[in-house]
């Protein structure tokens, strides 16, 4: 593997600076875990470009000379104003529970934990490790793979506050539960590492939506580490809804753990940020599990989007479907790597992967890296990318009806990107994010340059 | 004259497929045009929509008066022309009301007249598909997306007694269609003849002119017309096929046009 | 079914039947490699002054490489390092100086491609395919020359290409890989002996199939032959390759070059059967097959297409790919790669879209049997300024066993928004019900397998000459024979 070690010292060392303030320093198996984890990141580093992973993605830039973290103490933020953000996220009623973190912070004034259903607990990380870290103790990391690459461990070695979300075995949840994260500091560039940690007891079904947002300028880095476990027969949803300023940086990695017979279903949405990689890794390790990945990217101007799955078929009879589609404008750049993995003996196997791109623009590029890998013989596994303009003939047929071709394309772009959105429920949030998303797509240029 | 065709030579890729169409369409009037495989019906159809990829190398087209090649696609179909495609395009994430309701007010907003309004284009668009058997369910589905090939057909005549055009053009209407279908989808049509409406009922067999009695008929062969006729002539070519006609064409210019 | 009864009869009952050993008198090197051999090499080989400092500087290149990074990383095979100073880079079969004419090759090597299935007595051959017959790292014989020579084609041995035509040599060698082009590619520029050589001029249909055929027989040598072809303007030529070697406990590193140039409208042909011993059943001893295959569709017009069927080798590291430059260019890629015991094979193509509206098609079947591992690994690559690309992929996997392992890496990097590029992987494992079928009515389970396996590999064998598509479904059912409980 290859690295950039200078930059990863540099900015380790800035982070440094954050070092006393981190949550539960007195508790010796979270000292131990964070330096474990400095000291895998010193040794790799950041991943660089001759790194297979990240052939395509070059964060370096991204890391340089960036200063270190917003510390607890400096968080200064116009309260009515992110309380408004807040308010008009989509598919967040008045009803939802909300827990809210500014610039890698919990603020509870701006939180809505008191509408939680029974045997549900929503809290912040760092306030959870101040009153009770032995809940946490074996959990934090449990699942995250030892060789996984250096932001994840940088994010370990100085996780300090994020979102906790346990949900009792049996219990179903109506609401989705939202998770927001609002950048907002302006006049300096700025880390922020939230790391989630969700646990689905057996039998339980919920969803949850995490949001990250800024203000226009926001110089931020958001490096965040979100961990599922999802118990027997466990039912869980997980969007998230990426739509950072164009003057921030995001790197996400969801990492998810399936029991026997469960069922896990995410949709992320990588619609901001100049530069962006997220990755989503699941491990089907109980039989009978299966997981459905759902992703659209939509970006233009000069935004970079990197999306990277890894489903690991760890045990028989497990399925997995996988929808990631792009839409391309202008000059930007969209990546994709999918990776399926069925493991000796795991058989009775089924895996599909599809990853459709649109090119709008004349400067846009797509790279796509479908990948299978399979060591069992009673798999039926498929995949299949396809990058191309919208079709002629689908076009003529619009404008055979009378369509004038910008709202044609407009709704031929939206028509392609609504698939990822249909498989979302409940219909409150399918509705509001497609809302979303056609509006997000209408801004895309690509109309007003028909020939 | 609705439609005036005049002299039309046209080809795709340097190949010519239209060599010389004289047709006029009037008001009111049923026209069929039939002739074999390859005979060039289907580009002209798709020609006179609007299609790009057909170069017009000689000849002109007017509707109502106006140079219809001057239009782009969509401009001709909110001037009233439509064309039932023979294969119709699946728009998979676009719903059919969604699709249908932002062409019917691109083309009544080119006649002047208001949108129509959530409400009102239900109302309209829910006692039009009575007429051709489609049931509700059906405007919320993409369109075209996992349609059997009857239901593509009603759906384009749907689409087109909504659309409410001057001049339908029919493409193949009938391939793939059983016998009631068929029958449903010619209702459907005839329920939309009228006095100031031209129709162009395209097709290789004569079954659907059973059931849509064309004024007149055209037999196409080589790029050209070859023989006209009342609705007689589309009995004659189903008793004794194309070939007494397309043969006769052959002496006379020496292109061998059944197979073309 | 007859033709399962036939092949086996063929066959020796599933083993490798090429693996004899020719016992004849050969010039060895002393092993090791140093600017001294690559000296001796090319004094041997009575080289002008231009390849000694080609050679030399390809040397150079690989010294850096192996400094520096070792052998590649990336794909998908273990083995254990080699030991490129214990290999021999020049083995030749005693003979004072090249043989003028069949009548002065020595009967022992005629006898051994006799009995390889490659008559070179051109009365005994097939009419309608031309052979160079190259034995360890030399060329041995090549049929037909002067009947080729009357229509303008040169086809000759590289080394005689380096002495009669020096200045095409020149123009082409390096000019699709150049030498620093890969570690194994560097490795074969610089101590490369022999190989073969053929020059299509302007507007030439070549009259017949052009092969060669490469036979590794000395122990401990490693086999570094250099395939050049060219077709001039309008030219067209059809060109087959096969391979073999004794079977041997040890491993034998086989690091090939091929590099192919299709001027305007030309259209080159490749087809390869590669059947280099595979190791036996525990996964001792084996080539392996590091080959570096090229073309470059330089001008407008033009089509290179590869097709390859792989059942041999240990491990197999090759990814033929075409290089779309001219305008309107076509680039295919047609491959069956099989892995059974212990073999491995990492193989697939590079598509690189330059010209504007060039096209490319992929089709590749994998199979993998007993604890064989089969990577498909390719790019499809399509520059900015490749207005109106095309590609189209097609990966399948074909899985028998539950030990065997089958991967797919496509690499889709595109670059112009006018392109249209669609890959398509499938990987499952014989369909129980068609073997039920088959069976059902009357057949074999193992005439039930080789009948769907040849239905699976159809796409490829089509591509494939006449007789060359009858040996590869032969080989097919070898490589397979045992696989299958």
């Amino acid at each position: 593997m290859s690295t950039t070690p200078n930059i990863g010292l540099n900015l380790a060392q800035r982070l440094d600076r954050a070092s006393g303030q981190l949550a539960g320093g007195h508790v010796d198996w979270l000292a131990a875990l964070r330096r474990g984890a400095r000291a895998r990141f010193d040794e790799i580093g950041v991943p660089g470009v001759r790194d297979e992973d990240w052939k395509y993605t070059n964060i370096a830039p991204a890391l340089r000379d960036l200063p270190g973290p917003v510390l607890a103490d400096e968080v200064v933020f116009d309260s009515a104003r992110v309380g408004m953000m807040v308010a008009a996220l989509p598919g967040l009623d008045g009803q939802s529970p909300a827990i809210v973190f500014v610039d890698g912070h919990f603020v509870p004034g701006l939180s809505r934990l008191q509408a939680l259903a029974r045997g549900v607990s929503v809290s912040s990380l760092r306030e959870l490790l101040g009153r009770d870290p032995g809940r946490l103790q074996g959990r934090l990391g449990k699942f995250l793979p030892p060789t996984a690459h250096g932001l994840i461990a940088l994010n370990s070695a100085f996780l300090d506050d994020g979102a906790v979300v346990e949900i009792s075995e049996g219990i179903v949840c109506e609401r989705p539960m939202h998770l927001v994260f609002v950048s907002t500091r302006r006049n300096e560039a700025f880390v922020s590492q939230p790391r989630n940690v969700i646990v689905a007891g057996g039998g339980s079904s919920a969803l949850v939506v995490e949001h990250y947002i800024g203000e226009e300028g926001a110089r931020a880095l958001t490096n965040t580490v979100s961990e599922i476990e999802l118990g027997r027969g466990a039912a869980f949803g997980h969007v998230r809804l990426q739509r950072e300023p164009q003057s921030a940086f995001h790197v996400a990695r969801l990492q998810v753990e399936q029991g026997e017979g469960s069922s896990f279903s995410s949709h992320a949405f990588g619609l901001g940020a100049a530069l962006s990689r997220t990755e989503v890794a699941v491990t089907l390790s109980g039989e009978n599990a299966e997981c459905t990945l759902h992703g659209l990217y939509a970006v233009h101007g000069k935004q970079h989007v990197d999306h990277h799955t890894m489903v690991d078929h760890a045990a028989p009879r497990t399925r997995s479907n996988q929808l990631y589609k792009g839409v391309l404008d202008d000059d930007s750049r969209g990546v994709f790597t999918g990776r399926v993995l069925v493991r000796p003996m795991a058989q009775q196997i089924k895996a599909v992967q599809t990853n459709p791109v649109l090119l709008l623009g004349d400067g846009a590029m797509a790279e796509t890296r479908p990948q299978l890998e399979i060591y069992a013989d009673d798999v039926a596994c498929n995949h299949g990318a396809s990058i191309g303009r919208i079709s002629e003939e689908a076009m003529f047929y619009l404008r055979s009806r009378g369509i004038e071709p910008r709202e044609a394309r407009r709704l031929m772009v939206y028509g392609f990107a609504a698939e990822v959105v249909e498989s979302l429920v409940p219909e409150a949030l399918r509705e509001s994010i497609g809302a979303l998303i056609g509006t997000h797509v209408g801004t895309l240029r690509a109309g007003e340059r028909v020939a | 004259m609705l439609l005036r065709i005049h002299d039309l030579h046209a080809e795709i890729d340097g190949k010519p497929i239209l060599r010389g169409i004289d047709l006029e369409v009037g008001a009111g009037e049923v026209h069929a045009v039939m002739g074999p495989n390859g005979s060039g019906k289907s580009t002209l159809a798709q020609l006179l929509a609007g299609r790009e990829v057909y170069t017009v190398t000689r000849g002109e087209v007017t509707f109502d008066g106006k140079n219809l090649l001057e239009m782009p696609a969509d401009l001709r179909a909110r001037e009233g022309l439509f064309l039932s495609f023979q294969y119709p395009i699946e728009l998979p994430g676009i719903a059919n009301s969604y699709f249908l309701k932002a062409a019917v007010n691109a083309v009544r907003r080119h006649r002047g007249l208001s949108e129509l309004d959530a409400v009102d284009f239900l109302v309209a668009a829910r006692a039009k598909m009575k007429l051709v058997g489609l049931r509700e369910d059906f405007l919320h589905r993409s369109v075209n997306e996992g349609f059997s090939g009857g239901e593509k057909k009603r759906n384009e005549i749907f689409q087109m007694a909504m659309l409410e055009p001057r001049l339908a053009i029919l493409d193949e209407t009938d391939s793939g269609l059983d016998v009631d279908a068929l029958r449903t989808v010619a209702e459907g049509v005839n329920s939309l003849r009228s006095p100031d409406r031209a129709i162009v009922v395209i097709t290789h067999y004569q079954r659907l002119l059973d059931y849509i009695v064309p004024d007149k008929t055209h037999v196409l062969a080589g790029g050209r017309i070859v023989r006209s006729g009342g609705a007689e002539l589309a009995r004659e070519v189903e008793e004794r096929g194309y070939g007494w006609i397309t043969g006769a064409t052959e002496s006379s210019d020496g292109m061998p046009v059944a197979a073309a | 079914m007859s033709s399962g009864t036939q092949a086996k009869d063929l066959v020796d009952d599933g083993e490798y039947k090429w693996g004899f050993v020719t016992d004849i008198e050969s010039d060895v090197a002393p092993a090791g490699l140093s600017e001294d051999i690559i000296r001796f090499i090319s004094a041997k080989k009575n080289e002008p002054e231009f390849m000694l400092e080609w050679r030399l500087k390809a040397f150079r290149a690989w010294l850096k490489m192996a400094a520096e990074e070792g052998e590649p990383d990336w794909a998908h095979v273990k083995f254990t390092p080699i030991d490129y100073q214990a290999i021999s880079y020049y083995a030749a079969p005693k003979k004072k100086d090249g043989p003028k004419s069949l009548d002065e090759v020595d009967p022992e090597l005629l006898a051994t491609f006799e009995k390889l299935g490659i008559p070179l007595a051109e009365r005994a051959i097939l009419a309608g395919v031309a052979v160079d017959a190259v034995f360890d790292s030399v060329s041995v014989a090549t049929t037909f020359k002067e009947k080729l020579a009357e229509v303008g084609v040169i086809f000759c041995s590289f080394s005689d290409a380096v002495q009669h035509h020096p200045e095409l040599v020149r123009k082409y060698l390096g000019s699709v890989v150049p030498v620093a082009d890969n570690f194994f590619a560097a490795l074969n520029s610089a101590v490369f002996t022999d190989g073969s050589f053929c020059y299509i001029p302007p507007g030439v249909r070549c009259p017949m199939e052009l092969s060669t055929y490469f036979r590794i027989n000395t122990a401990n040598t490693g086999q570094f032959e250099r395939t050049l072809i060219v077709a001039d303007e309008g030219a067209y030529v059809s060109y087959l390759e096969g391979c073999t070697a004794p079977k041997r406990d040890e491993n034998q590193l086989h690091a090939a070059v091929v590099e192919l140039v299709a001027h305007e409208r030309a259209q080159i042909k490749y087809s390869t059967v590669q059947n280099w011993y595979p190791g036996d059943k525990e996964g001792r001893g084996g080539i392996y097959n590091f080959v570096t295959k090229r073309g470059k569709c330089a001008g407008a017009h033009s089509k290179i297409s590869w097709t390859q069927v792989e059942t041999g080798s240990s491990i197999t590291w090759k990814y033929p790919s075409v290089i779309l430059q001219g305008d309107d260019s076509v680039g295919e890629f047609y491959s069956v790669a099989v892995t059974n015991n212990h073999q491995q094979a990492d193989t697939g193509t590079k598509m690189l879209h330059i010209g504007k509206n060039t096209s490319s098609t992929i089709v590749s079947k994998g199979i993998s049997a007993g604890q064989g591992q089969n990577s498909y690994r390719g790019l499809v690559y399509v520059a900015p300024g490749a207005e109106g690309a095309r590609n189209y992929s097609q990966c399948d996997s074909l899985l028998i066993g539950d030990k065997c392992g089958a991967h797919t890496f496509p690499y889709i990097d595109v670059r112009n928004p006018t392109s249209q590029v669609e890959h398509e992987a499938s990987t499952s494992r014989i369909g129980e019900d068609q073997i039920f079928y088959c069976r059902q009515r009357g057949l074999t389970q193992e005439d039930a397998v080789s009948l769907i396996v040849n239905g699976f590999c159809k796409q490829v064998f089509r591509e494939l000459p006449m007789e060359f598509a009858v040996e590869a479904q032969k080989l097919l059912s070898v490589t397979l024979e045992g696989a299958v409980g």
